[in-house]
């Protein structure tokens, strides 16, 4: 139950999403670029930066406090990639001014706060460095602490050998290794390129009948739309490579990395389905036969990145049944490939699938995440109905043929 | 069936009572696709020590976590799959003081209502599937072990309690659950599974009438089940900690520290309420994002931006953690004491502040309103607390300076704090040479 509708306001489109349910209205301004060693820690930096202090308040507190003072409005950044993209995103939510009795005007004054958080890094100045010293700190702590969580830590070490010399491994939080070289000056001119040259997008979300294109006008002006393709990496060939490293682990992390082939968007909606009924669900062959049946896992998983064509399978499992884990994940992806599911799981995976989807736009952020998916493609929902139907026991057993193992990283103990 | 509407939130909830003395809440969302239920039992990680007409039992700890894992499996298969088959997510989770099983779908939301109280009310236990269980469980314990946020935590508690069960982890431990058999399961479903002792909650958007039926018809074909004569038993626990100091070394990268203030239980449900507002208020004031001192430990490097506190009331305890990632614990654990110390001397807490705090925590929890498992979840807990979720405004809007200040003061004193220091193991080695 809601309405999309797209303007364009001083070129750069603005998504109306327009529904009753929520009782907040949810404001985010999207910026996208091509995923690059050299821009990910410095934009999650940049980004964190940029919510913390703005122009108008000579320190945090005062701006957190002006922020409390409006009901708790939340200011949030947020980086991931996309595809070949790195993604940030500046997210305002607020209360909807009808809950409060006082006269506010809360769009208004929200609409102009994320006006001065997009436009304040153009003014930082030395004034600023012990500032941006602080949150670099505060960046590689960050970070430091990661990896004493084996599960990230061992997530992020396949990744490595996996995409050895593709951006892909890059997360989207960044390089540690890259913090320290980082200067003020570089946050500034990465910051010039993201309002210049990113594709942008403004999305809003909630009871928005008071809203008018005027109170958005501010936000970003530019002279022309930027528009940039959207696509996955290309399908590469590779060796598959097995790496075992030891540390002092009460359980062992197993996580497999694989390839597919995937053209189309039936094929990719195909690559989904066989996710949900491989690993993605608590009725996944990993989940029923590897933990529920085996016992061999505690903890199992798989993931799917569909527009890259990759699935990931996470698990922890005890040292000495790592081998025997390995097996049976690889032994359960063979059983898909030869077809040894019923149709009717097919049905049930799709359908759960399609509630998910239904369940997803319940949440402010959820609605606002699919619409602007749908922005990206040009696609609608209709669309996705009809990549799902057309997803079959034939096309599972043509997309399955094309999963490959690429990389299997073992974090086990000493 | 009893209708309470909520003017000022726009939120309507209808209760009902049923024979059986099952509790049934409906919380209606207009709008929503998702049909979100929980299914909780007031039974808990603590419970494991009970009388039933006069008799006592003693239960393994982690009991209730390996009850609540069992109940997905029957005769004829597990439940998950049924919740799968009929366009549903499943779940359960166990805490302190409660057994959660919940489900979430936007269609054919009878055949899983029904399927979840089928799954709750009818066990099927085999000495088979619980051994089988103890090599599931054992392997939840072990990945926890791994996890330094999570022993940091657990040691801290351990300092704290000396007798309450809270200091057990909810799975218990790889020894406990090797004892459990299928005999203590049926006892504990007998005992804590009684509709009297349960309440569903349903939040989305239904057809109020016919969901009620529909229940009342359940539960009604059930027949009448005699209500047993229940007393949990908790040990006794005084404000005195166990242990003041404790290092704890596993293979990380970074110290992180966790103090623990132990407090004394209240029995009062509305007091428990006031005083864990108060503290948030209160600790929020002192600590928060927003304040001086946040940024005074942030400049000088005592903290980072893990560092993180919270109140934590419950009806069998109470106690303030506060934690973060740091080069120098003992610098963090003296500073955090100079800044209680400060506060105690001058007028810190301050109506200006409080304003602030209020409408922040309001739009928080308006916000939260959003997600029917926040409402379903935290309206479970505050009813089995014996408040109303719903009414939390109006209590928010009564705390005043004073009560932060005798909370907070009497809360953070030294003479019960806890101090226990995770550190890389390479210190031990350089230690002991």
């Amino acid at each position: 139950m809601y309405n999309v509708e797209t303007k364009s306001i001083n070129n750069v489109p603005v998504v109306f999403i327009h529904t009753e349910k929520f009782k907040t209205i949810n404001l985010k301004v999207q910026f996208r670029s091509e995923l690059r060693r050299e821009r990910v820690s410095v934009r999650y930096l940049l980004s964190r930066m940029m919510v913390k202090k703005t122009g108008s308040f000579s320190t945090e507190s005062e701006f957190l406090n002006y922020l409390a003072h409006h009901y708790g409005a939340h200011l949030t950044s947020n980086a991931t990639k996309k595809g070949r993209d790195h993604m940030v995103s500046f997210n305002l939510e607020f209360i909807n001014s009808r809950f409060v009795k006082e006269d506010l005007n809360f769009l208004e004054t929200m609409t102009s706060v994320l006006k001065e958080v997009l436009a304040t890094p153009a003014e930082y100045d030395e004034a600023d460095e012990q500032f941006f010293e602080r949150e670099k700190r505060l960046y590689k702590n960050r970070l430091k602490g990661l990896k004493d969580n084996k599960a990230q830590k061992s997530f992020e070490n396949l990744l490595n050998i996996m995409f050895e010399d593709e951006p892909y491994k890059f997360l989207s939080h960044g390089v540690l290794e890259d913090i320290d070289g980082i200067t003020l000056e570089d946050i500034k001119k990465e910051h010039r390129q993201m309002m210049a040259s990113d594709e942008a997008a403004i999305l809003i979300s909630g009871h928005l009948d008071e809203v008018g294109e005027e109170s958005l006008r501010g936000i970003l002006c530019r002279s022309e739309t930027v528009k940039l393709p959207y696509r996955g990496y290309a399908f590469k060939e590779t060796e598959y490579k097995a790496v075992t490293e030891r540390e002092s682990v009460e359980q062992a992390k197993l996580n497999i990395g694989f390839r597919a082939d995937v053209k189309t968007a039936e094929e990719r909606m195909a690559l989904n389905v066989i996710n949900q009924m491989f690993g993605g669900s608590a009725t996944s062959y990993l989940f029923k036969n590897i933990r529920e049946k085996e016992s061999l896992a505690y903890q199992i998983h798989s993931q799917a990145d569909i527009k890259n064509g990759f699935i990931f399978v996470l698990a922890g499992v005890s040292p000495d049944q790592t081998a025997k884990a390995e097996n049976a994940v690889m032994h359960e992806l063979e059983r898909i490939k030869k077809g040894d599911f019923t149709d009717e799981f097919v049905e049930e995976t799709k359908h759960l699938m399609k509630v998910n989807r239904k369940e997803a736009v319940d949440k402010p952020k959820g609605l606002i995440a699919l619409v602007y998916n749908q922005f990206l493609n040009g696609t609608t929902g209709k669309d996705w109905e009809e990549w799902m139907d057309a997803v079959d026991r034939e096309l599972i057993l043509k997309v399955a043929d094309r999963i490959h193992a690429d990389t299997v990283y073992t974090l086990t103990g000493k | 069936m009893k209708h309470i509407e909520y003017r000022e939130i726009d939120e309507n909830v209808y209760q009902d009572t049923l024979e059986n003395g099952l509790e049934v809440f409906l919380i209606q969302k207009s709008g929503y696709n998702k049909k979100f239920v929980t299914y909780t039992a007031k039974y808990g990680s603590m419970d494991n020590r009970f009388e039933v007409n006069d008799e006592t039992y003693s239960v393994p700890d982690g009991i209730a976590h390996f009850l609540e894992h069992k109940m997905f499996e029957k005769e004829d298969g597990d439940v998950f799959d049924s919740f799968a088959k009929g366009g549903a997510n499943a779940n359960a989770f166990t805490s302190y003081d409660r057994t959660s099983y919940l489900f979430s779908t936007t269609d054919d939301f009878y055949k899983n209502l029904s399927l979840l109280m089928e799954m709750v009310e009818q066990p099927y236990f085999t000495e088979d599937t619980v051994e089988r269980e103890i090599g599931i469980i054992n392997e939840e314990i072990r990945m926890y072990q791994d996890n330094p946020g999570y022993r940091l935590y657990f040691d801290t508690i351990s300092q704290m309690y000396d007798e309450l069960p809270v200091k057990i982890d909810i799975a218990g431990t790889e020894s406990s659950i090797s004892e459990i058999t299928k005999d203590h399961l049926y006892l504990c479903h007998d005992v804590f599974y009684h509709p009297s002792n349960m309440v569903l909650i349903m939040v989305g958007d239904f057809d109020i009438d016919e969901t009620f039926g529909f229940i009342r018809e359940h539960q009604d074909s059930r027949g009448p089940i005699e209500p047993l004569d229940v007393r949990r038993i908790l040990p006794e626990e005084t404000r005195e900690v166990v242990k003041r100091k404790n290092d704890l070394y596993m293979d990380v990268k970074e110290t992180k520290v966790m103090l623990g203030f132990k407090n004394e239980k209240i029995d009062s449900a509305s007091e428990r309420l006031t005083r864990d507002i108060a503290m948030m208020f209160g600790l929020d004031m002192m600590f928060g994002e927003q304040s001086d001192h946040y940024y005074r430990l942030l400049e000088e490097g005592i903290i980072d931006d893990s560092f993180n506190f919270a109140h934590n009331e419950e009806k069998d305890f109470a106690h303030v953690l506060m934690t973060t990632q740091t080069d120098d614990p003992e610098r963090f654990i003296s500073s955090i004491l100079e800044i209680i110390d400060e506060i105690k001397a001058q007028d810190f807490f301050t109506d200006e502040k409080l304003v602030n705090q209020k409408r922040e925590v309001l739009g928080d929890y308006l916000s939260s309103l959003n997600s029917p498992e926040y409402i379903a979840n935290q309206y479970t807990k505050y009813h089995l607390d014996g408040y109303d979720l719903y009414k939390l405004p109006d209590l928010i809007e009564e705390i005043t300076v004073d009560d932060i200040k005798k909370y907070i003061f009497d809360s953070l004193d030294a003479d019960y704090l806890v101090e226990c220091v995770l550190r890389p193991e390479t210190q031990k080695e350089a230690v002991h040479g």
